[in-house]
């Protein structure tokens, strides 16, 4: 839902105070409703049948913004393909009656999907690899170890990357049968 | 000699504000859904592995403490998209 907000911004809308506000707000709130939704969605394709909440809040200091100016808007500028085609997975799955495996083979068999499936797992461990290296590289003080934790986690995505690519391959070619 | 004032974390120097929550939501939602990825591609491998591995990945996805983390990806999920 954030992307789609900042999809708005880069077109140019809602850049005042008041809606900028407003429509961050929704988001968060909105994402944490559709995420439980969506949660409910999967655990019935999965067949399973739990809760949870959060909050936030403030006080009277300088503002963040009054010191750093337009910076803030910074986020969301890369990963749009890795978006599209999850929201495209998730509908996919939904759609599915139930997700056994012989649904799931059946739908990520056919050419489309398997392809669609092929990108979003490249571009899904791409985004979460530039993703996961700036949260590193701002919260690990120490050089060794966050180069060791960079290491670890660059090798564990591009691992699962190519483990991700095979098991759909495998499923596109029919040896999953 | 006066003891010169540390700089201080943005968090202890400003006034909280809704930019600072979607910001910070941003980052803990990646990295759930970091989390996400790697459930993704087990299941993927699962998947391709035949519908006896199937079966037994699905009875691991669907365990209480593996729910509580794909709750967090879907709400991570919806947040960022």
């Amino acid at each position: 839902m954030n992307g789609v907000r900042h999809l708005f911004f880069d077109l140019g809308h809602g850049f005042e105070t008041r809606t900028a506000r407003k429509s961050g707000w929704a988001v968060a709130i909105g994402a944490l409703v559709l995420g439980l939704v969506l949660w409910m969605v999967l655990r019935a394709g999965l067949g399973v049948r739990h809760e949870l909440a959060q909050p936030a809040a403030s006080r009277d200091r300088p503002r963040f913004c009054e010191e750093w100016g337009g910076t803030l808007v910074r986020p969301a500028r890369h990963g749009r393909g890795a978006r599209l085609l999850g929201i495209w997975f998730v509908a996919g799955l939904a759609s599915l009656d139930g997700a056994s495996h012989a649904n799931v083979v059946g739908w990520l068999a056919s050419p489309i999907s398997s392809a669609l499936a092929v990108l979003l797992v490249v571009s899904a461990a791409y985004h979460a690899l530039l993703g996961l290296q700036v949260v590193l590289e701002d919260y690990v003080a120490d050089h060794g170890k966050r180069l060791a934790s960079l290491l670890v986690v660059k090798f564990a995505l591009v691992v699962a990357a190519v483990i991700g690519v095979l098991a759909v391959l495998r499923i596109a070619f029919g040896v999953a049968a | 000699m006066a003891q010169r004032a540390r700089p201080l974390s943005p968090f202890l120097h400003y006034r909280w504000q809704y930019t600072n929550t979607l910001s910070i939501l941003h980052r803990i939602t990646g990295v759930l859904l970091s989390f996400g990825f790697f459930m993704l591609v087990y299941w993927l491998a699962a998947a391709a592995a035949g519908p006896a591995r199937y079966e037994s990945a699905i009875g691991i996805l669907g365990s209480p403490p593996v729910q509580l983390i794909l709750f967090g990806a879907a709400f991570s999920f919806c947040y960022t998209c």
